[in-house]
């Protein structure tokens, strides 16, 4: 892995563990608010990017452009 | 009337959503149909009929965002936050979330509405389903859980759509006719055979020798066949070292060309992919071959009469994260040159007779199914030359009655049991030809036994917990209970007749352990125990019916 590739990758892991503690919080309170469930939803796609970038969630598709 | 549809998946996952589109439409023909996609695949809403509006969600922007240590989090969170503004605005009459994820839930939370279909998060956090069709997604999501039905039966149902006619149907363009027109006008008088060998994942394909192989013997086996090798810009290189030097013929295109050409064509030959599903909306002749993380069962080919060639390894499907974890691509390996070309050539001549002798011959190699769709619409792949067994004829047994079941047909009065009875002896006539009603009467008889056994297993279960019911405060006789239960549900997961229960009673365990209250978890265990009774008297029925029709034969 390269050095970019492993500064991006900690960099991602320390954004969702904040995004994390949010989510706990979230659930704490059971403060299910708007922006709260956009919080949410950027945690998923934090983890989205960590994870496989090309699982069944993903996107790819060689005839997507054009 | 407005109505929103989220596809946050692929393409392939877009056209299938298509064919639920299409039955909103028909059965709200007045409504205003929208559709949420992922942004790169925005180009495909101008083949799309039946919607009046396209939202595209800008994940590779908000991923490019993400990614990128000298940006602000923020920007993406205001990026969602425009987009869910923008749809809260539409004010929707109902929301139909075909993205079985996380995400999707969320957005589908965000946007508002008070009639949803799919998953969503509730106000208390919760992900509920909405029908229990799409908690049966979620119970068999993972690859070689036992899922047997086909994606758009599952949307159609949990979506409340009732229409037996699901097809795909798409618009072809002007770019697309043109195209075809002039790639074509070499082969006017012949017949065409198409081949798309790239997928998105390598291992749901073969690798580009076996390709070349392929293509060849094909063009050699069926003289005065033009043989095309189907490509986007992207794939190009591939395609190339497929076709050079040989009679194959490449063809680079887009989508809407693709589209147009398998039209024009005979034969599609091709893996899990975009293109399967494309030519599922025209009257091509569908090979598939189904290898590595491909689910036929979720995502085969929509249409009757494809063919399916699956390569048979205990590691198939795979999930779809990750490599193959093999030390080499046994699936792959399953399927050669000459088998592939033999039933492409069976395909051509229509010689049903001739596919049913490879199933034969290749049986310890591959499966080789037909698609089939029945009178209420459902799909299925029909395996060709399947042995005659209880197990074989229980798997059939045991899908209709999960389907009867998640319709609640139990719960009225007049059921569906006798037209899907009736169907469901038409389908084992047609995969076991040559069996005499005596051969049915006598396997029945022993599934018959089976069942019942199996049902009064679940029944007494269900009794000792209500005896639990007064006694939670002794929490050994709980605990007891669970570890009988295990148990049983590990027998039943390894039992030929009973996985898909074992399956689901041992997702409730996993779901109680999760959960601490004594009354929650008898509650739950209790509705799950409940299920699996409900369905296995409708098992005993269905048995009994065919049973009737067999014996009345004698």
């Amino acid at each position: 892995m390269s050095a970019q590739q492993e500064e991006l990758k900690q960099f991602l892991q320390g954004a969702l563990a904040d995004l994390n503690k949010l989510s706990d919080h979230i659930r704490e309170m059971q403060d299910y608010s708007e922006k709260a469930e956009l919080i949410l939803c950027l945690r998923e796609l934090v983890q989205e990017q960590i994870e496989v970038p090309k699982s069944e969630n993903s996107s790819h598709s060689a005839y997507a452009t054009r | 009337m407005k109505i929103l549809v989220i596809s946050l998946l692929r393409l392939g996952d877009i056209l299938l959503a298509t064919s639920v589109l299409r039955s909103l439409r028909r059965a709200n023909p007045k409504s205003e149909i929208h559709i949420l996609i992922n942004g790169q695949f925005q180009s495909v809403a101008q083949m799309i009929p039946f919607v009046d509006k396209v939202y595209a969600f800008d994940r590779d922007g908000i991923q490019r965002i993400i990614g990128a240590t000298d940006r602000n989090l923020l920007e993406a969170y205001f990026r969602i936050e425009d987009l869910v503004e923008q749809m809260q605005s539409e004010k929707y009459d109902q929301v139909v979330n075909l993205t079985h994820n996380r995400l999707s839930g969320w957005l589908t939370a965000l946007i508002g509405c008070g009639d949803t279909r799919g998953v969503v998060f509730g106000s208390n956090g919760k992900l509920t389903a909405g029908s229990g069709w799409f908690d049966y997604l979620n119970d068999f999501i993972e690859p070689g859980s036992g899922n047997v039905f086909h994606f758009v039966d599952v949307f159609h149902y949990g979506a409340g759509l009732q229409n037996s006619d699901r097809r795909i149907e798409l618009y072809e363009t002007q770019n697309g006719i043109e195209f075809a027109r002039q790639t074509l006008s070499n082969s006017m008088l012949q017949k065409r055979i198409l081949i798309q060998p790239c997928t998105s994942e390598t291992k749901k394909t073969l690798n580009p020798q076996k390709w070349r192989e392929i293509g060849t013997t094909i063009a050699q086996s069926e003289p005065g066949v033009s043989v095309y090798v189907l490509g986007s810009p992207s794939e190009k290189n591939i395609i190339d070292q497929i076709c050079s030097s040989t009679p194959l013929l490449p063809v680079i295109c887009d989508l809407e060309q693709a589209y147009s050409l398998l039209n024009n064509c005979n034969l599609l030959v091709t893996c899990d992919t975009s293109i399967k599903h494309l030519a599922t909306a025209t009257k091509i002749k569908i090979l598939e071959i189904s290898i590595g993380s491909s689910e036929y069962k979720k995502t085969g080919a929509y249409i009757q009469g494809a063919v399916i060639l699956q390569g048979l390894v205990p590691c198939a499907p795979c999930n779809h994260r990750g490599p193959c974890t093999q030390s080499s691509h046994l699936c792959s390996e399953k399927i050669s040159s000459e088998m592939v070309a033999m039933v492409c050539g069976a395909m051509m001549r229509q010689d049903e007779g001739a596919l049913r002798m490879l199933a034969h011959e290749y049986q310890e190699d591959i499966a080789l199914l037909r698609t089939h769709i029945n009178f209420s619409g459902d799909w299925a792949a029909v395996p060709l030359g399947q042995e005659f067994s209880a197990k074989a004829i229980n798997s059939w047994v045991d899908r209709v009655s999960f389907k009867l079941y998640l319709q609640k047909e139990h719960e009225k009065s007049i059921g569906e049991y006798g037209s899907e009875g009736i169907e469901l002896k038409k389908l084992l006539e047609n995969i076991f030809p040559d069996r005499s009603s005596q051969d049915w009467v006598t396997e029945l008889k022993s599934l018959e036994r089976d069942v019942i056994w199996f049902e009064s297993r679940v029944e007494s279960f269900l009794s000792k917990l209500k005896g639990l019911l007064g006694e939670f405060h002794d929490v050994s006789r709980l605990q007891q209970y669970m570890e009988e239960l295990e148990i049983f549900c590990l027998e039943a997961r390894r039992s030929k007749l009973f996985e898909s229960y074992g399956r689901q009673l041992f997702l409730s365990l996993q779901d109680t352990n999760q959960n601490s209250g004594a009354f929650q978890t008898v509650k739950k265990l209790r509705e799950r125990l409940s299920h699996a009774h409900q369905r296995a008297r409708i098992e005993l029925k269905l048995i009994h019916g065919l049973q009737t029709g067999f014996t009345e034969a004698l």
